[in-house]
């Protein structure tokens, strides 16, 4: 066999790829041949070299971002049904409860003000500014209410689209 | 497949939250060196590791148990930075290599060694892309041919002839770039 055939096999001896025979040979022609000697030396210190090539080693602070914005990104598995969940989480979510609340209250004062025989009306004038004030509040939490049922339809839309344009899931 | 990795799978298929942050926490770092080394750029290493671990989250339902999840972690990443690479090359950006060495050589060795290593970081961003990711999965992550092959989707015989061919033009690149210093 001639040098360069020795050469082809550096490689794999220098993997730990090549056993028996084959490596006692290439052994034997490496002691007397100093042109595949040196071949051998500039492989190690090639793979050395790649080996240290320098790779970035972010701070802590850069892992917890890159997890908080997968999670950001993720979407649950599973996802109950929009109302279901609303309700079922009606308890822990003081805002919207308290809309339902002013939303009850609203329609019990509606429903009486259409009463023939209701008291005369206070003009709206007439409130001071606390009780102005908190009448545009919940004006203001009721119109939020409408905007986030609006958002969360635009995510289920959003949704959609993403599977619709990805597909199947298959491993890419 | 090891029983914690199986009973990982089975808790994020549940839509464990928990068990998603704990799949980033192990794989994060080598998901994210293999794309930087890849691409050569932290944005891109970010953006294409972080995107490997939602489409492995989607992908759940086809993720073969007999596999190892590292591998398909692998597989998933490298195949994002080949179509990265792919839309780069064809879009005409060249992304230069970033260095990340001291900024300033405190001998004629470390300066020479910095040329030679500068040299090298540029030979490999020159190589085909599927040569750099079998030169890369092999000397920096250690992973046997047989793994490669199934990371790259090819043979084993491809992976061992792609991962000499680099060697040896690295080998010669920093042949010529040692007699020019």
């Amino acid at each position: 066999m001639g040098c360069e055939a020795y050469r082809n096999t550096l490689l794999e001896y220098l993997d730990g790829d090549l056993t028996g025979g084959a490596r006692a040979e290439l052994e034997a022609h490496l002691a007397h041949c100093p042109g595949c000697r040196e071949e051998l030396q500039g492989l190690q210190e090639t793979l050395t070299f790649i080996a240290s090539m320098p790779v970035p080693e972010p701070p802590e602070v850069f892992w917890q971002q890159y997890l908080r914005e997968l999670r950001q990104k993720v979407v649950p598995a599973p996802r109950l049904p929009r109302l279901w969940k609303w309700l079922a989480a009606l308890p822990l979510r003081p805002m919207p409860a308290v809309a339902v609340g002013i939303v009850l209250i609203l329609a019990v004062f509606l429903t009486w003000q259409s009463s023939p025989e209701r008291p005369p009306m206070r003009d709206l004038t007439s409130l001071n500014l606390t009780q102005q004030l908190a009448l545009s509040q919940d004006l203001d939490l009721l119109r939020e209410m409408d905007l986030l049922e609006e958002i969360e339809l635009l995510e289920d839309w959003e949704l959609i689209r993403s599977r619709a344009i990805l597909g199947p899931q298959k491993a890419t | 497949m090891k029983e914690a990795e199986l009973a990982l799978i089975a808790r994020l298929r549940q839509g464990d939250q928990s068990a998603f942050d704990t799949l980033v926490r192990q794989h994060q770092k080598d998901l994210f060196r293999l794309a930087y080394r890849m691409t050569q750029n932290v944005e891109d290493a970010k953006d294409l590791s972080q995107e490997a671990f939602l489409r492995a989250y989607r992908g759940l339902g086809s993720f073969d148990e007999r596999s190892n999840l590292s591998t398909w972690l692998y597989r998933i990443t490298m195949n994002l930075c080949l179509t990265h690479l792919r839309q780069h090359r064809s879009s005409g950006e060249e992304t230069l290599p970033e260095t990340y060495a001291d900024p300033s050589p405190k001998s004629l060795d470390e300066l020479e060694e910095r040329e030679v290593q500068r040299a090298v970081a540029e030979a490999v961003a020159e190589l085909p892309p599927q040569q750099r990711a079998t030169l890369l999965l092999r000397v920096h992550h250690g992973l046997p041919y047989r793994e490669i092959a199934e990371i790259m989707e090819t043979s084993e015989g491809t992976v061992r002839v792609n991962y000499f061919h680099a060697v040896a033009k690295l080998r010669s690149q920093l042949k010529g770039s040692r007699e020019s210093l």
